[in-house]
């Protein structure tokens, strides 16, 4: 077993990984960036390594600085969670090359899953379903037009360099191919450099389900359950559960099983994660993996009792995995809230600054992964997640109205947050229901009844709360404050952080 | 009796209140309440009002104060304090003072004129970046010597947007 992790990364999940070291009787080792001087995950290393300025481009993101913190340190192993470069594959290499066991899968299986085209390609040689469309760029309008007649309307024209919602257009008709075709085309060469367009089919009210996967270097390889991520807005995960509100036995082993192919396309080992669409004929299509831990993997924790961490620790080792398909069962429900420092009330604008109360939820089945404390302040150099609330339940039900219980528990002022947000998803009838897709967030904000203004009595007590704060203030210097204009100015360099 | 006058979630009103022991008795607008009360510790308060338990948070802002009750967020200003004579100390600057721009981004709509006199806070133009809109405001209270965009400009970070004397 390894002595020393180098944790490469930040916030909640460095501290994740440092909680799992811990456990396992191994020496967590962090590193920081001076925004992060003093951070929880700072706080709780055994060691900390300062490696670079503020801009991740300058620190969590520089390899070099990365690997020399770990060998000055004589770590024999480095996390590199999520995000910053947890699906680089040259950092993969870096550490391999350095002597340093990479707590993930091989250089190789991440170059290959990071690529759009040779993802599908690979994954389609071993059956995995795929979006009905070209796997390759249509040449002019006449193969456009008789690739949309043999899937049928409507279709999806996507430019092959674009991502992020960009280079995207919904095609309804024949009629309207050519021009569209013509258009995505043009958008494409100025905004990649690169006309290349593909053909999709679109999906009818679509869900992203996901598979998570562990796998070992001797041929082990196993599926634990799915996690629904349909709830979204703007392309990003906002709410997570287990187990999907439309899942039965059957598409649970098909979609497992399919996961598991994409594994062997991959020569994959480590954790891993196979994000599928599912349509509402309950279809699935794969569409990408993750080469790494996921931010919602909390929830197939809650759910199958199996600490993903100490597994993908276990794995890096080269020992062969001792869990079998037949021991993994869901049990119960969970549910995750990213919590975010953003205004729901302003467009979801990022609110970095200082924390100045925080009271975290607990009780029966509440886990509250966090990377921050009272008196921190949020940077802004980075995505503004606090913490990841999970709700855990016997049902989906009683683990919507645990998340409901703690979400009024938890308090954070200083910053805005979106836990208001939260309860009000929460208690949608659809929600509820299990019945949404990729375009609920966005319909319901545009239907949403605008909040009731707070009653005569609520005001009158605040103000005599204000008042009660400002008299003792009158005694007391009063305190620095938080810096409102910051944010605005500052908001180009949060957005773009976002996993 | 302390007496005093706040702006309440944008609303004027008149108070008087006094604490004694764990005994508070205020009168918002003619509205009469006896709290029950203790503070957990600085700015964070819990009241006992007709049998029911409620916390209370109060966080200083460059507002005045930010009150986190029953579930809401309500900003209370005093008009008569300490705080709000410091602000006003803090809005007065001398001679010339230069408004640039926050962040790049477009000038979508300009809301006063050259020459044009200007209150502290007061929006001169409205810019927009990353799909946002905001208002960029006045420093200080003056006169706009020199408006240095118009509707439609593209301008980059610290580019001169006015500059008012």
């Amino acid at each position: 077993m390894f002595k020393k992790i180098l944790i490469a990364n930040r916030g909640e999940i460095a501290v994740r990984v440092e909680r799992a070291c811990r456990e396992m009787g191994i020496s967590p080792v962090a590193v920081y960036s001076e925004a992060d001087r003093g951070a929880l995950h700072v706080r709780m290393a055994d060691e900390a390594h300062l490696i670079g300025p503020s801009p991740s481009s300058e620190s969590y993101l520089v390899i070099e600085k990365i690997i020399t913190a770990a060998k000055r340190s004589n770590c024999d192993a480095v996390h590199p969670g999520y995000g910053f470069l947890s699906e680089n594959s040259r950092f993969a290499q870096a550490c391999e090359d350095a002597g340093l066991a990479f707590i993930g899968p091989s250089a190789k299986s991440i170059a290959l899953m990071g690529s759009k085209v040779e993802s599908r390609r690979a994954a389609a040689k071993y059956g995995v379903p795929m979006i009905p469309g070209t796997m390759d760029p249509v040449v002019d309008v006449q193969e456009a037009r008789r690739v949309a007649n043999t899937i049928g309307y409507p279709i999806m024209l996507k430019a092959s360099a674009g991502g992020g919602g960009k280079g995207l257009r919904l095609v309804h008709a024949d009629s309207e191919l050519a021009n569209a075709l013509e258009a995505t085309r043009a958008e494409a060469k100025a905004a990649f450099g690169d006309d290349a367009v593909y053909i999709e089919k679109f999906a009818q009210g679509p869900r992203h389900i996901e598979i998570q996967v562990l796998a070992d270097r001797h041929g082990n390889a196993v599926f634990l359950g799915e996690r629904e991520c349909t709830i979204q807005r703007r392309h990003q995960k906002v709410i997570e559960e287990c187990p999907s509100p439309i899942m039965d036995a059957d598409l649970r082993h098909r979609m497992g099983e399919a996961a598991l192919q994409v594994v062997r396309a991959a020569d994959y080992y480590n954790a891993g994660t196979v994000e599928f669409l599912v349509d509402s004929d309950r279809k699935f299509y794969f569409l990408e993996m993750n080469t790494r831990l996921q931010v919602e993997h909390p929830v197939t924790e809650m759910v199958t009792s199996i600490d993903l961490v100490k597994e993908q620790i276990r794995i890096a080792t080269g020992a062969p995995m001792s869990l079998r398909q037949q021991d993994i069962a869901l049990k119960g429900a969970a549910i995750e809230c990213r919590v975010y420092a953003e205004d729901p009330e302003n467009n979801f604008f990022p609110s970095p600054g200082t924390i100045r109360l925080l009271k975290t939820p607990s009780g029966p089945g509440i886990r509250d992964d966090s990377g921050v404390y009272e008196g921190w302040t949020v940077p802004i150099d980075y995505d503004p997640m606090i913490s990841k609330l999970v709700a855990w339940a016997p049902t989906r039900g009683e683990a919507i109205d645990r998340m409901q219980r703690a979400l009024l528990e938890y308090q954070i002022e200083g910053i805005q947050t979106n836990l208001a947000f939260f309860r009000e998803i929460l208690d949608h009838r659809d929600f509820r229901k299990g019945e949404f897709d990729t375009g609920f967030i966005d319909r319901w904000l545009r239907e949403r009844e605008p909040r009731k203004p707070a009653s005569e009595t609520e005001r009158d007590l605040a103000l005599i709360a204000a008042a009660l704060a400002d008299a003792q203030e009158a005694r007391v210097p009063p305190e620095t404050v938080t810096n409102k204009s910051s944010a605005w100015k500052t908001l180009g360099r949060i957005r773009g952080l976002r996993r | 009796m302390k007496r005093g006058t706040a702006i309440v979630e944008g609303e004027r009103v008149d108070f008087q209140w006094d604490a004694q022991a764990n005994v508070i008795k205020a009168e918002v607008n003619g509205r009469e309440y006896t709290l029950e009360t203790k503070e957990i510790r600085r700015g964070l308060y819990w009241f006992s009002w007709n049998g029911r338990s409620i916390e209370a948070t109060v966080i200083g802002t460059d507002q005045g104060y930010m009150v986190s009750i029953l579930g809401r967020h309500i900003p209370v200003e005093f008009l008569d304090s300490r705080k709000a004579l410091r602000r006003a100390g803090h809005s007065h600057h001398e001679g010339v003072v230069e408004v640039r721009a926050p962040m790049p981004g477009k000038i979508v709509r300009i809301l006063l004129a050259e020459g044009a006199e200007v209150a502290a806070h007061q929006g001169i133009v409205v810019m927009e970046a990353m799909k946002m809109q905001n208002e960029i405001r006045a420093p200080k209270q003056g006169k706009i010597s020199r408006l240095a965009v118009a509707e439609g400009s593209a301008i980059n970070s610290a580019d001169l947007i006015a500059l008012i004397e």
